[in-house]
């Protein structure tokens, strides 16, 4: 797989360009241009529409994701890799057989689940699977209660994501019981359907990185057959800060000035690994959450009438609590 | 309601412009309707109010779009119109969040305009930047638009003009004083050009 650069992204659509203003990732004059590109592409009366490629959209969704640098790096090498592939194939080449079953390393809420949706898709457009949908289970749904109930439920759920993804979260909890439990049961069936039906799905194993270090040590079977590992490392605090902009942007609502220091402040304590969900998505959306459960005890104790930007604005008290 | 949306850099005087030129059509109170506020316009503000509220040498003071309708007479009868005040545009990335945000909100409401009124200090230096440039090459060509030099009354203001129209090549440009409302008669005539009747 060679090192393929990941080529200059565009936003497919004029309401992306605004958000990317507003997040700060265009200038106001580069934003003024993509407008006007996409306008010229729809047509006069169009609507703003991109007429381009599906690839292309899930392509620009995995670019408008926080932060994930080398995640993007990798997605972008494994699908040149499967294009290729699938080009060689049609020009009658030896193709490399996919085994792109994938293991995913990391917290959660760093973007594992979204990352492995959208290989789905891309996976589909590139022609590599032929619906590419996203089927996501944990131990409870492949692990059963008596002798063959396992294999069963684990057949069932293959079933259900062929065509497409079957994500495992937390995968390791698979090897938890130890040697009479009946996880082991799932990860045999899994390991045999991943032969019956090579290339009819793509599997990812995803979770702690060093849970899933050992999990994959301990199952020779399963490891021969995951080449790809992608890491997902925890979130700077200035990427959180991102995502939590791009949350309350979706929700109608922002941050006052003093909100977004205090915030950034939050934000610089919690990394480094002194909280128990440091660097990850979910806490700043608990933080959110909290804060906008504030905003509104606030405002309805407030007197006056309240005006639009009052009940979109979140300010520094709404935050205290996580000072 | 037709949209008209007036736009240009930081501090070349558009909100007095919107205010003033409100005033010179005749609006007494001045209800302004912030974007996207359901609950209809702000209680009506005097003149003198809604400059204190609206205009300020300070860039960037206030960052919400907002509009106010104006009748406009004309051939075959008056043109209602909101007329829609903009945050400045800055050519770059903000540095401030909700800097950056207002500048999205302008360029929506800029993609919806029905006539489009792009405002130059021409009393300033290299009046014409990056950002106008960029504005006007993405919109004149579908939007009736019109270049607006506005501070006319400021010394140095009528060689600007003569380099603005070298800029703008192309572009009608309309010399204005937003503070000494020269210039307001012949705006009012090409808005009301190129707006339908009522
Ligand atoms: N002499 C003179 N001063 C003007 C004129 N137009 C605006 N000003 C002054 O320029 C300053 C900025 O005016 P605003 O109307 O607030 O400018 P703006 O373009 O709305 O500014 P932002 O909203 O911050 O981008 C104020 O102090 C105005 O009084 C004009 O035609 N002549
Ligand atoms: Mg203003």
């Amino acid at each position: 797989m060679g090192d393929l650069q990941p080529g200059p992204s565009t936003p497919a659509t004029s309401a992306e360009v605004l958000r990317w203003l507003s997040e700060g990732h265009v200038s106001t004059v580069e934003a003024v241009r993509q407008l006007r590109r996409l306008e010229r592409r729809a047509g006069p009366a169009g609507p703003a529409h991109d007429p381009e490629a599906p690839t292309e959209g899930a392509l620009v969704q995995l670019d408008a994701l926080v932060g994930l640098r080398d995640v993007k790096r990798q997605v972008r090498e494994i699908c040149a890799f499967v294009d290729i592939q699938q080009r060689r194939a049609a020009m009658q080449l030896v193709a490399e057989p996919h085994t792109l079953h994938m293991v995913f390393r990391g917290a959660p809420g760093t973007g594992k689940t979204t990352v492995a949706r959208l290989l789905g898709q891309l996976f589909r457009d590139l022609g590599a699977l032929p619906k590419g949908h996203l089927v996501e289970v944990e131990r409870a749904d492949l692990v059963g209660e008596y002798i063959g109930h396992t294999a069963q439920k684990t057949r069932e759920v293959v079933r259900r994501a062929l065509g497409g993804v079957l994500f495992i979260d937390e995968a390791y909890a698979l090897a938890r019981g130890g040697g009479k439990d009946f996880g082991k049961e799932a990860i045999d069936t899994l390991v045999k359907v991943m032969e019956d039906k090579k290339s009819e799905f793509l599997l990812i194993l995803a979770g702690y990185p060093r849970e899933m270090a050992g999990f994959m040590e301990a199952n020779p079977g399963l490891r021969s057959r995951f080449a790809i590992h992608v890491d997902f490392p925890e979130y700077r605090p200035d990427e959180l800060a991102a995502i939590a902009r791009l949350m309350l942007a979706e929700r109608q609502y922002r941050l006052a000035s003093d909100a977004e220091e205090q915030l950034a402040k939050a934000l610089d304590r919690r990394t480094g690994g002194w909280h128990e969900n440091a660097g990850n998505a979910r806490m700043v959306r608990n933080l959110m959450e909290r804060a906008i459960r504030r905003q509104a005890v606030r405002l309805v104790q407030h007197a006056g009438p309240l005006s639009r930007d009052d009940l979109m604005t979140l300010v520094a008290a709404d935050l205290d609590e996580v000072r | 309601m037709r949209t008209a949306v007036v736009v240009g850099g930081v501090n070349v005087g558009k909100s007095l412009l919107v205010v003033n030129f409100a005033a010179y059509c005749g609006q007494r109170g001045l209800r302004f309707q912030p974007l996207g506020r359901a609950a209809g316009p702000l209680r009506p503000w005097s003149l003198g109010e809604a400059r204190r509220q609206l205009v300020s040498a300070a860039p960037h003071a206030i960052l919400t779009v907002q509009g106010v309708a104006v009748t406009l007479p004309g051939k075959g009868g008056p043109r209602t119109v909101r007329l829609w005040d903009t945050p400045g545009l800055v050519a770059g990335v903000a540095s401030e969040p909700s800097v950056r945000r207002a500048m999205a909100e302008a360029l929506g409401k800029l993609a919806e305009a029905d006539l489009i009124l792009h405002v130059v200090d021409v009393a300033r230096p290299n009046c014409w930047g990056e950002a106008d440039h960029a504005v006007a090459e993405w919109r004149a060509a579908h939007t009736p638009y019109a270049v607006v030099a506005n501070q006319m009354d400021r010394p140095g203001a009528r060689e600007g003009l003569k380099q603005l129209r070298r800029h703008a090549a192309g572009l009608p440009v309309l010399p204005v004083s937003a503070l000494t409302q020269q210039g307001f008669a012949s705006l009012r005539r090409a808005m009301a050009a190129s707006l339908p009747v009522d």
